[in-house]
């Protein structure tokens, strides 16, 4: 039989799908009827143009009714909101703090990711690095290039268009830097070349962009640095004075580098000024030594792979071979700086963090929404059974399932966007705590990105129908009739899925508790670790100037005799400082060239031991009363068992790494004493063999006081150091650190992880608490009528809160029972990455599950006391 | 309106019929067990000479159901309306009153009137 056009037909059914009447069918029959009569095709237009006629009237119809019956549903919903204002606010609270998490870890995420994303064709750059292998077959890995590499690559690689290089404070040093308002000691300075500011994205707000890195003596600054030296005045066409350069004059004005960039200054040189100096040019454009931070622009389109090879043989090409066997040369694609380069030296990458982090703030979140939805569900689940009659009588006038399904989902996104709205004012609020947690510097300004809107609405669009569907799937399944007479399908006890779904929260809760003790464990063991020294109350001064270094003596003893100050010491480095520890090249004297192993150097004096608290295992200190011990060195026992020698035994140090001032002669000192093994170094970093020398030797000079505090380090202590700083050095300014300040930067990123663990945590097993506090609310009130003859039956109320908390204790005992071998795993693959870890025991098991059992109990037992104790003759009334 | 609201009122019952409306009820009371929407468009067309559109049918039709002249049963469903069904429609007996009642005024108002037929007019 022919049919109706299908379009048309089903347009119909949808148009008159509820009419009283039956007209669908009429025009069905009618159309048969016309095509036996009129032939088909007369039949189909007939047939179109009725549904045409239709439609407009019909259409309005429906969507009058949609918002009359949406109007309605929001109305409903805001009366059940105020009805029962304790339980919305329960609910919207945990949805809102759930969701303002996820929306500053969404922030934090996304500042993540877009690290170094600011450069035009940021895609395109890639630095070169510089991976040295040393004596001992370790390799090292440095964002540092030889300086010539940058030209050759540009003049030799087709596919490299551009090629900028820049030299940083490890070059130049430190110097003083004076203006009429400022006098201050400056490293945050680099001399670039004239493409730093065309490949880079960093923004020059005042000076002509061609011009400004090409004149000699002419700096640009930062606003900041403006800030610092000018103060509110125009720096523009000022000068400023520097210890070891000619007066600059300042031609232009930067934007402080974003937070986001991994390169980080204060003030720019021209590099291409010192290229015309005679003596100067081969040095800036020779192959020998790493020393020029450098960054290649391709073109569109090349393949990474292929620009490879070509820079291999360039380099393989440039330079003796020698040099090529101790130092491969690599390219990093500029987007990989921020999370890969873990292993490279943490001064030419700002800010540089490992990419777990951004997956660990992933799945913390994840856990928070997932604790948050549950609550919701759980909680819009139980409070249906209280509008099981509302859903009954709605049924019984004619709503169908999916009708009523739908206006309880319909409510669930109205709670849901409310919620959001108020995640977003705490997410706001909160934003300066969360800034300090997370070592972030995010504004509300960044919530308006439309993608990351975008995003949150759509979590929570999806968290609302998500936590919506199950009540109303459930509510919309309740037969009007059992609901009318009074009978619903669910007693006193919390059904199945419920019970499933609070598991599920308290095993994420507990999860989280143990993961966070687990690295606090791992943290407090990195810190604590023995270093082989006392860390606490030493305070490290600078030597930056020759007035401090000449008068040595005469500060050491000038800190000692101040009040509080046990102990001073001058020495070569310090731990955690920004200069890296010199190496050498040492052998027993009595062995041969080719047994030279690498160590590291430090030049000491004789109250190092002292100060640092360090135990001499067998030997003697250095005396500084005889000349005779510039030739006497400690070593560590790591030197002791690696070079194989003892007290007594001669040393030789490689000549390659004496300054070129040295005498040329053989430097072979004697091991006079062996100290304990000391890690001047981040834990992550094994110990390796040391050499201490003579403060006066011939491979590093003295760089910096250590003075040893009484107690803790007072700010009066501080301005006393500086006192007698300003005595013997007037000229310099007085820097100074406390030591175990700069020692925790070692674990600054680890630092971070653990305290936003930990305040997650805090937050998840709140959020599961006041989901547990509403779930019980409920249940206690369905069971009132029962709790009172129990009571009445001669049920003690001991009995009764015993029955009461019975269910939720042992809810959260099989969710600790879930998480504990789950989390056990997870957090044991992350401990295999340190070289030192601990061992989680049975403490940090235990604890978790125990802390959460005492928060669920604490959290009902209120309610279950408050149920167990009501006279019966009120729980009876009851209705 | 595509749904029925029960109408209380039984004023109506004071007033006449529309003429659509009788038609339509006479042509219910015509076809008897088989009154449903299309046969009763056809009905009308038939004998008026010219053809109603259904929905000018519908229109009369709710109206009398819901002045309960009219009563209405669901019917069984048939292939050539694509297996769904019809709803059949039966006179009340308030609906045989009602068309007794336009007869009779349709009587009193031509009683007595000269021939329509004998003076021939414009026609």
């Amino acid at each position: 039989m022919n049919r109706p056009p299908r379009l048309a037909a089903s347009l119909l059914d949808w148009l008159l799908k509820d009419d009283w009447h039956t007209p669908a069918g009429d025009f069905e029959e009618a159309f048969h009827r016309m095509a036996i009569r009129d032939g088909e095709r007369a039949a189909r237009r007939w047939y179109r143009k009725q549904v045409l006629l239709i439609l407009p009237e019909r259409l309005k119809e429906k969507l009058v009714w949609t918002l009359i019956m949406l109007a309605s549903n929001l109305k409903v919903a805001i009366r059940t909101l105020r009805k029962h204002p304790g339980f919305a606010a329960i609910n919207m609270g945990g949805l809102a703090l759930g969701l303002g998490v996820a929306i500053l870890m969404a922030l934090f995420i996304r500042s993540e990711l877009s690290f170094d994303r600011f450069h035009p064709d940021a895609d395109r750059i890639v630095r070169v690095l510089d991976h040295i292998t040393t004596a001992d077959g370790a390799v090292q890995s440095f964002g540092y290039a030889p300086p010539g590499t940058a030209q050759a690559a540009l003049d030799q690689i087709p596919e490299v268009e551009q090629a900028t290089r820049f030299f940083t404070r490890n070059v130049m040093g430190r110097q003083v830097v004076e203006t009429p308002l400022a006098r201050l000691t400056e490293g945050d300075y680099l001399f670039v070349d004239r493409s730093f500011l065309d490949m880079f994205g960093f923004e020059l707000i005042e000076g002509n962009a061609a011009t400004v890195l090409s004149e000699p003596n002419t700096v640009v600054i930062t606003e900041s640095a403006a800030q610092r030296y000018f103060g509110s005045e125009d720096p523009m066409g000022k000068t400023m004075q520097f210890e070891r350069e000619e007066d600059q004059l300042v031609v232009g004005v930067m934007a402080d580098p974003p937070r986001a960039s991994h390169i980080q200054f204060s003030m720019l040189f021209s590099l291409h000024a010192y290229d015309n100096i005679e003596r100067l040019r081969p040095l800036l454009h020779s192959w020998d030594g790493s020393w020029s931070n450098t960054y290649l622009k391709l073109t569109p389109g090349a393949d990474l792979d292929e620009v490879r090879r070509k820079f291999q043989d360039v380099v393989a090409a440039s330079r003796p071979a020698e040099a090529n066997d101790v130092s491969r040369l690599a390219l990093q694609p500029l987007m990989d700086v921020h999370f890969g380069s873990s292993e490279i030296g943490a001064e030419d990458n700002a800010g540089e963090s490992p990419r777990q982090t951004v997956w660990f703030v992933a799945l913390v979140a994840f856990f928070i929404l997932t604790i948050a939805i549950i609550n919701f569900t759980n909680m819009s689940t139980a409070a249906s059974l209280r509008r099981s009659r509302e859903v009954g009588l709605r049924k019984a006038v004619g709503a169908n399932r999916s009708q009523v399904a739908r206006q309880f989902l319909g409510e669930s996104t109205v709670v849901m966007g409310l919620s959001l709205v108020a995640a977003i004012m705490l997410a706001v609020a909160v934003m300066p705590g969360f800034n300090m947690i997370a070592g972030k510097q995010l504004e509300p300004i960044d919530l308006l990105d439309p993608i990351l809107m975008g995003t949150i609405a759509l979590i929570a669009i999806m968290a609302g129908l998500l936590s919506g569907s199950y009540p109303a799937l459930y509510l919309s399944r309740f037969s009007p009739v059992n609901v009318l007479k009074g009978r619903t399908d669910t007693g006193g006890r919390t059904p199945r899925m419920r019970q499933g779904l609070v598991v599920i929260q308290f095993a994420l809760s507990i999860g989280l508790i143990m993961a966070s003790l687990i690295l606090n464990n791992q943290m407090q063991y990195l810190q604590r670790m023995d270093l082989g020294y006392e860390e606490q109350h030493l305070v490290v001064v600078d030597i930056n100037s020759g007035a401090a270094r000449q008068s040595m003596d005469g500060l050491v003893d000038g800190f000692t005799s101040l009040a509080g100050v046990a102990n001073a010491s001058v020495t070569s480095r310090v731990p955690g400082d920004w200069k890296g520890i010199s190496e050498i090249d040492v052998r027993p004297a009595s062995s041969g060239e080719e047994s030279f192993s690498r160590s590291h150097f430090l030049a000491i004096d004789d109250r190092f031991l002292d100060t640092f608290q360090m135990t001499l295992l067998e030997g003697r200190n250095i005396r500084m009363d005889t000349r005779a011990d510039s030739m006497a060195v400690l070593i560590n026992t790591q030197a002791a068992r690696v070079l194989g020698v003892s007290v007594g035994d001669r040393v030789s140090i490689s000549p390659d790494n004496l300054r070129s001032s040295a005498p040329d002669i053989p430097f072979e000192p004697t091991v006079v004493g062996i100290v304990e093994d000391f890690q001047f170094q981040s834990a992550h970093v094994p110990i390796g063999p040391m050499v201490l020398g003579f403060l006066f030797n011939p491979i590093r000079g003295s760089d910096y006081f250590t003075i040893r505090a009484e107690g803790p380090i007072t700010a009066d202590l501080i301005e006393n150091l500086e006192a007698v700083h300003l005595q013997f050095d007037p000229a310099t300014p007085f820097e100074y650190h406390v030591l175990e300040d700069q020692l925790a930067l070692f674990y600054e990123s680890e630092q971070r992880m653990a305290r936003i663990f930990r305040w997650a945590t805090g937050l998840a097993i709140l959020i599961a608490c006041l989901g547990l506090f509403g779930l019980t609310a409920h249940s206690v009130t369905q069971r009132t009528k029962e709790i009172g003859i129990r009571k009445a039956l001669g049920a003690t109320e001991a009995g009764l809160y015993a029955m009461l908390i019975r269910e939720i204790v042992l809810l959260v005992v099989l969710a600790f029972l879930v998480a504990t071998p789950l989390t056990w795993w997870a957090t044991g693959g992350w401990l295999q990455g340190f070289a030192f870890h601990v061992q989680p025991g049975i403490g940090d098991v235990m604890v978790p599950g125990l802390i959460s059992i005492a928060c669920a109990i604490v959290t009902v037992s209120w309610l279950a006391l408050r149920a167990a104790r009501t006279n019966p003759v009120f729980s009876l009334r009851y209705e | 309106m595509a749904y029925i609201r029960p109408d209380h009122t039984t004023t109506l019952m004071g007033k006449l019929l529309t003429r659509s409306e009788e038609f339509v009820l006479l042509a219910v009371w015509r076809l008897q067990d088989d009154a449903y929407s299309l046969a009763i468009q056809e009905e009308i067309s038939r004998l008026t000479g010219y053809e109603w559109s259904l929905g000018s049918i519908y229109t009369p039709l709710e109206r009398l159901h819901r002045k309960r002249l009219l009563s209405s049963t669901l019917g069984t469903s048939t292939p050539e309306r694509g297996g769904r069904k019809k709803r059949l429609y039966l006179v009340t007996d308030q609906g045989k009153k009602a068309l007794a009642r336009v007869q009779e005024v349709e009587h009193a108002m031509r009683a007595g009137l000269p021939s329509l037929f004998a003076t021939g007019g414009a026609r």
